[in-house]
């Protein structure tokens, strides 16, 4: 079947062209590797940090790419792999699929015993925890991990965040004045964006049911009510709400940052406003499998996302960082402010995320139009 | 010496009864002609003896060999019979020519390629076809057609060799003519034949041996 | 000979049909199986759990209000989409066939539209042209003055791009018999004084009835089964179809694996009911009148009409090509996604080939593309090879069960794509072959979902071959096999080209079956297309699009001599 099957690495080749800006934006410290040509051993240094010591390096080197199942999207993720792969020298074979069929994909693997990830990048902690009780992780815990938050990291070091994406409001400039824009997710109700907002629908992934939660849980549900008056357009994705945005279908939107100024990098009329009453945000969980066929190589993968370096490139798709120490993001020259200055409010850590998600995730298909609207009773 | 012997062979189709415990013998050299109207069973009779149909019960041999036995299981597959067979509708293949058309049965035979050349026209120079060999038969007129098909079933020299209808596709002035060079063949060759035809007027020049069946039903047979 | 060889000898002949049923049993049953078991699961089938509880749960589940919004809109957009695609097909395909309408290749083209434009791209493009603020129709309303706004997100605009997406199918399925009605017997009504339009009404359109009818059908079950469309145009305004609706399911993280499946049988069992209506009515109507002799249709003068009617195809070529490939280049050229005003779209200094550039270097493109062409043509190969074996042991043989051959081999038809995805996927988790993440997955898929297009005109070819032919091989002492080989491959190697380039075209074309199959490293085109409009990439999926119906038209047009297509135009 070998003739079936392309290698993935040439996917993550090619697209490390695409992605040097970012790259080279990232890692802008000094690189000490071992081995390598010259057949010495040495550890991996970064930016000061050593991410590898002689001997689990020179094992990574042998083993020479790691297989990384992710559910970030494709752009961002890409960025991020490339400027791992220029500070180690490792590849990335990249398989990259929305929250849900990964999920479904990983764990049916894994009960087949074919699992081929040896790391898992994946959104919802409900998610992540279900793997553990799988038994999918393998606990490892990376150097650096005390500079993360608790609450960001899961249990005996199974898997951490290693970003937290969060969701604000963009715009274009070309239909709407910086003056005009709106900075409140109450802005957003103004008559004046009747019909002209985008937003990906709460399905999407883990991103926008703790988008929608927040909204919920900060403003009522008569908050998702008057939202759903203004008849916003609704898509499939958080990345086709730029588009929208980009084209001007849509006027305004709720957008990932990161995305959206990716998009301005590339020359389209984008524009993002960070909500002052709160940053609905979220975490992207890490963590090695047990499975995994090439550890060392995820360890040092693992170990960088850790790292000074790692977080940098995380902050230069316009994710923030996990660790305290490392800068807000920075995208198209856009900086944000530090992790602490922001109002990023953590969706997932509520428990409401879990057990209210089937009940109010209905309500939301409700209340937006997806079935048919029922009586006025609720509505008060 | 018998060439053909058919003992008690019924044909069935569904539930239809096409020929019911028929059972005749030819000798070696002669010609038979099954007559009767349409629907009676001959075509099944010839198809039988070809191996294209399995009769439901009966035996047929052939130059003394078996080929056919309903109660012993016997069932000599078609290719392996040795017969040979001119269609009705002659049935000469558009995408070869003549010479391929007339050289497949000896190629099947995995005979040289030198002696399916010198067999080939000989059997074309027999049938008057000695100048057509490297022609497509699209082109072919229909007698000329008849004559293939007839080249092709004698040059393999079968033991028996069966004529479904082969004139009625004819005008009738080139039907008599066939006729009589087809039993003149058939008699150089030293061939055993079966021959059948819808109509009684046929019978008159070639048959020295004639069956009239009647359609099953009628109890006849 | 011995009973004993002879019982081994039957078994032996039988061994063909024994594998095929194997064959089409792994490639039909166990999908269709497969999706029945987890409709009643409690857990999502997968490796090792296929076990778990029944319960009947999942159904009860169907029994919500989202599910008969999604079963209203799918009847209400495959009823109108069916009309429009009717109107449209009928008209054409009365004026190529019976009338002097100058410009005839226009009309002809129609024909083949939907070998090289896909639903997907259609609905793409449509989404370009008429959203209801920015698209390139509306800036140019707008700029005109003209206060009214097309919105193709809504249940008009799935009808709308239904109807001219599926009217060629009406096209191709009522021409020939428009062509073919012996003109004695419009003759016959002429004589006794009817008019030209009551014979239309009274003679010509009865005759061709039973073509239209399984047209009518075709273009339902076509219709009601197309996931793209509703997937692109319905989301926005959050207008969903049972396909559209499954495919939400089987994303919901943790996906709803039994409900997606529940939804399935569903729609299954709907579509199932349409084809055997179909059955039923054609069985009952025999198209005496049409044959197949070559008679010179009586062309009606259509007179003043005439340009009229020209008009008529022109504005549909213009709404089924033109203006949506004119959209989706200029997304693609545009170096500047946004568009101010009407002036903006004809502004040449905005262009560059920059966008073409990227997707040609683009890795993912060109997976995508090496992906669509190794799995279109595996399909093709093995797809041919098999419909051929299949086809000559229904026609050819005499061995019992070679009916349900061809019965296996037309039940496809009556099975979403979409639902036929889902259930290769939990096929291939339960069989012990490790095939999931492979394209040889795909091209199963493919050659399953396309079994009644290729089987069927297989047969139609072998109905069409004199039996004598191959028999008097077998006189002449050639095997079924060499005979097969010599005489019958030859006789129809013009069908079984056409059958596989089919396949070909329509393996390259599909998206529903393959949107649970495939890997990261294994996308095909179509899936790369879907993966860019759902990631919001549009002009990278707009240049895909364009590209990838390069492609599709480019194999259509070397295709034309054996695909019929150049009797249609030719004439």
């Amino acid at each position: 079947m070998s003739l079936l099957r392309r290698p993935v690495r040439e996917i993550c080749g090619a697209a490390i062209a695409g992605a040097v800006l970012v790259a080279s934006a990232c890692s802008g410290g000094d690189i000490m590797r071992g081995g390598g040509g010259s057949g010495e051993e040495g550890p991996l240094v970064v930016d000061g940090e050593q991410i590898a010591d002689a001997k689990l390096y020179g094992a990574a080197q042998e083993e020479g790419s790691l297989t990384l199942y992710t559910a970030l999207s494709t752009t961002r993720e890409l960025a991020i792999d490339a400027a791992f792969e220029k500070d180690t020298g490792l590849t990335i074979n990249m398989v990259r699929l929305p929250g849900g069929r990964l999920y479904s994909r990983v764990v049916s693997e894994h009960k087949s015993g074919k699992l081929r990830a040896d790391v898992i990048r994946q959104t919802d902690r409900g998610l992540a925890d279900s793997y553990l009780e799988e038994g999918v992780w393998q606990p490892y815990c990376a150097p650096f991990l005390e500079k993360v938050e608790e609450k960001l990291k899961g249990p005996d070091c199974n898997f951490w965040a290693s970003q937290t994406p969060f969701y604000a409001l963009g715009y274009n400039t070309e239909l709407v004045k910086e003056s005009e824009a709106p900075r409140t997710w109450d802005d957003l109700l103004d008559p004046q964006w009747k019909g002209k907002i985008g937003m990906a629908y709460i399905g999407a992934g883990g991103s926008t049911w703790a988008r929608d939660l927040f909204l919920r849980k900060e403003k009522g549900l008569e908050y998702w009510k008057r939202l759903a008056a203004q008849k916003p357009v609704i898509t499939g994705s958080a990345g086709s709400v730029t588009e929208l945005n980009a084209r001007g279908e849509v006027p305004v939107a709720v957008v990932l940052p990161g995305t959206q100024l990716l998009a301005k990098d590339e020359g389209a009329p984008l524009a993002v406003t960070l909500p002052e009453d709160g940053l609905p945000s979220y975490a992207q969980w890490l963590g090695l499998t047990a499975e995994a066929s090439n550890p060392n190589a995820a360890k040092v993968f693992l170990n960088w996302s850790a790292s000074r370096t790692g977080q940098t490139a995380v902050a230069a798709v316009g994710d923030y960082p996990v660790r305290s120490d490392a800068p807000g993001p920075k995208v198209a020259g856009v900086q944000f402010p530090a992790r602490d200055e922001v109002n990023l409010i953590d969706a997932e850590s509520w428990d409401d995320y879990a057990s209210k998600r089937e009940q109010w995730m209905d309500q939301w298909l409700n209340v937006f139009g997806y079935t048919p609207k029922e009586g006025e009773e609720e509505g008060g | 010496m018998t060439a053909i012997r058919i003992e008690n062979v019924t044909v069935r189709y569904g539930t239809v009864t096409a020929v019911r415990g028929l059972s005749l013998d030819v000798a070696r050299g002669e010609m038979l002609v099954l007559l009767g109207p349409s629907g009676c069973g001959k075509t099944s009779v010839m198809r039988g003896i070809a191996g294209l149909e399995t009769p439901a019960a009966g035996r047929i041999t052939l130059a003394d060999t078996v080929v056919f036995d309903a109660g012993r299981g016997i069932d000599v597959p078609v290719h392996r019979r040795g017969v040979g067979m001119v269609f009705q509708s002659y049935a000469i293949w558009p995408h070869k020519t003549v010479f391929q058309n007339v050289a497949f049965p000896l190629r099947m035979q995995r005979l040289p390629r030198k002696e399916i050349r010198a067999r080939v026209a000989e059997a074309l120079e027999l049938v008057g076809l000695a100048d057509f060999g490297s022609r497509g038969v699209s082109l072919l007129s229909g007698g000329q057609m008849q004559r293939v098909a007839l080249a092709r079933s004698v040059v393999m020299r079968p033991r028996v060799l069966l004529l479904d209808e082969p004139l009625s596709n004819l005008d009738a002035k080139l039907r008599d003519r066939l006729r009589f060079e087809l039993r003149e063949i058939q008699q150089h060759l030293g061939l055993t034949a079966a021959s059948l035809t819808g109509g009684a007027r046929v019978s008159v020049g070639i048959a020295p041996a004639a069956v009239h069946l009647l359609p099953a039903g009628d109890g006849a047979a | 000979m011995t009973g004993g060889t002879a019982l081994g000898a039957r078994a032996v002949r039988r061994l063909p049909l024994w594998l095929l049923l194997g064959l089409l049993g792994v490639l039909v049953i166990l999908p269709i199986g497969m999706l029945l078991y987890a409709s009643v699961l409690e857990v999502e089938p997968g490796p090792g759990s296929f076990g778990g509880g029944l319960t009947l749960e999942n159904y009860r589940e169907l029994l919500t209000p989202a599910t008969y919004l999604a079963l209203w809109n799918s009847l209400v957009v495959a009823v109108g989409g069916t009309v429009v695609a009717l109107v449209l097909g009928l008209s054409l395909a009365w004026l190529a066939a019976r009338t002097d309408v100058p410009a005839r290749w226009l009309v002809q083209l129609a024909g083949i539209v939907p070998l090289f434009v896909s639903s997907m791209v259609g609905a793409l493009a449509w989404s370009l042209l008429a959203s209801p603020r920015q698209g390139y129709l509306n800036l140019i309303l707008r700029d005109l003055g003209i206060p009214f706004t097309i919105n193709v997100y809504t249940i008009g605009g799935l009808v709308f791009v239904f109807g001219i997406y599926y009217a060629p199918y009406v096209f191709l399925l009522t021409y020939s018999g428009l062509t073919l009605i012996n003109p004695e017997l419009e003759e016959a009504a002429r004589v006794h004084c009817a008019s030209d339009r009551r014979v239309a009404t009274q003679v010509t359109f009865p005759l061709v009835s039973p073509a239209l009818l399984g047209a009518t059908l075709l273009t339902f079950a076509l219709i009601i089964e197309n996931f793209p469309v509703p997937a692109l145009l319905g989301t926005p305004s959050g207008l969903e179809t049972l396909p559209s609706l499954i495919y939400r399911l089987m994303n919901l993280a943790p996906p709803d694996a039994n409900g997606a499946a529940a939804l399935g049988t569903f729609l299954l069992v709907t579509l199932m009911l349409v084809v055997f209506a179909q059955r039923r009515m054609l069985g009952r109507r025999e198209y005496t009148t049409v044959t197949g002799k070559g008679f010179r249709p009586r062309q009606i003068r259509l007179g003043r009409l005439r340009w009229p009617a020209v008009a008529f195809c022109v504005t549909y070529v213009v709404t089924a090509i033109v203006l949506p490939f004119g959209a989706l280049l200029e997304l693609s050229l545009r170096e500047n996604v946004y568009v101010g005003g009407a002036a903006d779209l004809f502004d040449v200094s905005a262009f560059g080939l920059e966008g073409f550039q990227v997707v040609l270097g683009d890795i993912s493109f060109r997976i995508g593309l090496y992906n669509s062409l190794v799995a279109g043509l595996l399909a093709a190969i093995l797809g041919g090879a098999l419909h051929f074996v299949m086809a000559l042991v229904v026609h050819r043989s005499k061995l019992r069960g070679r009916n349900l051959i061809a019965y296996l081999g037309m039940m496809p038809v009556a099975i979403p794509a979409i639902v036929l995805g889902l259930g290769f996927l939990w096929t291939w988790y339960l069989l012990p072959v490790p095939l999931y993440g492979t394209l040889l997955i795909l091209v199963l898929a493919y050659v399953a979902r396309f079994t009644p297009q290729s089987f069927g005109s297989i047969s139609n070819s072998f109905r069409q071959i004199r039996s004598d032919l191959e028999e008097s091989a077998l006189v002449s002492g050639a095997g079924r096999s060499r005979t097969s080989l010599e005489i019958t491959v030859p006789l129809i190697r013009s069908s079984i080209v056409s059958a596989m380039l089919l396949l070909l075209i329509f393996s390259i074309r599909e998206l529903s079956a393959v949107i649970f199959l495939f890997t990261s490293d294994t996308r095909v085109l179509s899936v790369v297309i879907f993966d860019f409009w759902e990631s919001g990439v549009f002009d990278r999926a707009a240049a895909v699009s364009v590209l990838y119906s390069v492609v599709l038209a480019a194999i259509a047009l070397f295709s034309r001599r054996w695909l019929g297509v150049r009797d249609l135009s030719g004439r």
